[in-house]
């Protein structure tokens, strides 16, 4: 695997043993890895040791920071492994998660914008765990790759594209610092929020090297 | 879902609206309005219950250097502090823009 894995890839481990924390981690998280041994980078430097991850509970409030060393991942699943895996055609829980039943028409729309993209978030977790992370209520999160500046107008249309599926789904440029939102970046008149690893700050142009310090 | 309301002194009139943030994961959008006595009015709807000192603090944070009368409504989507305080200061710039 890369030495540093990017932002919302899914790392599978042999359990909470793999990990470090920051305290003593709290009942539902050791229960959640019993469940599904997986852990999602975060945006966030590591501490010198081990990768920064995340690991997801059931409900929203449970998220726990953790770090992990790179010999104790088993298996590494960015967004575009899922999306080229395309595991949702076999999910039988398309009927009851909208946010499952609309990556077809995503994976359509992205490709026909000449875009490459992968799901991150519950859907994502579902996808690279196989077990239900995703609800009947759930918003579909993807990741967008975005080397080089996209059109403000590209941006518009995808945005409008995208708000005509039955899911609302919630867009992360992933330019060269950071990451966008590409809902903010394509109707924005002023700056942006960038999250980097440092943390999130405004910038006028996500596509320039250095610009304003993190807030 | 948990809603949650705060209350600041203020000195300075508001003279319009402003509308900042996304209505996505990991974000928040801070609608900011002139309020109707003297004070400012924090709203706050979270999808992420039990963080409701975290709020405070944040908001504490950013009304040592906030004083103006608004009526501001935020609606999360958990966010982190860092995210939140970036918009209410975006807010305040584009108050002052």
């Amino acid at each position: 695997m890369p030495p540093e894995p990017g932002a919302h890839t899914l790392l599978r481990i042999a359990g909470a043993d793999s990990l470090h924390w920051a305290g003593a981690p709290p009942a539902w998280a050791l229960s959640a890895l019993a469940c599904a041994p997986w852990v999602v980078v975060r945006r966030a430097r590591g501490d010198g040791v081990g990768i920064a991850v995340g690991v997801r509970g059931a409900a929203r409030a449970e998220r726990l920071a953790a770090w992990l060393h790179p010999d104790q991942v088993l298996e590494c699943l960015t967004p575009a492994d899922l999306a080229a895996r395309r595991g949702w055609s076999r999910s039988t829980r398309r009927a009851q998660v909208p946010a499952l039943a609309a990556l077809d028409a995503v994976d359509a729309l992205l490709r026909a914008h000449g875009l490459a993209w992968g799901p991150c978030g519950s859907v994502g977790f579902e996808l690279a765990s196989g077990t239900a992370a995703a609800g009947p209520t759930s918003d579909l999160d993807i990741t967008v790759p975005a080397p080089q500046p996209l059109a403000r107008a590209v941006a518009a249309a995808l945005l409008a594209s995208l708000a005509r599926l039955a899911v609302r789904v919630d867009v992360q440029l992933e330019v060269p610092q950071g990451a966008v939102a590409l809902a903010e970046y394509a109707h924005a008149r002023g700056s942006v929020a960038l999250r980097t690893v440092e943390g999130v700050r405004l910038v006028s142009d996500p596509w320039a090297a250095h610009a304003g310090a993190a807030a | 879902m948990e809603r949650l309301s705060f209350t600041y002194p203020a000195r300075q009139a508001v003279a319009r609206r402003v509308h900042v943030g996304v209505v996505g994961s990991g974000d928040l959008e801070v609608l900011l309005e002139p309020s109707n006595d003297a004070q400012a009015h924090v709203a706050v709807t979270t999808s992420v219950d039990g963080f409701g000192t975290v709020w405070q603090h944040v908001l504490d944070r950013f009304f040592t250097r906030f004083d103006a009368a608004a009526a501001i409504e935020i609606n999360d989507f958990g966010a982190t502090p860092g995210m939140v305080l970036l918009r209410l200061e975006q807010a305040a710039e584009a108050l002052r823009a």
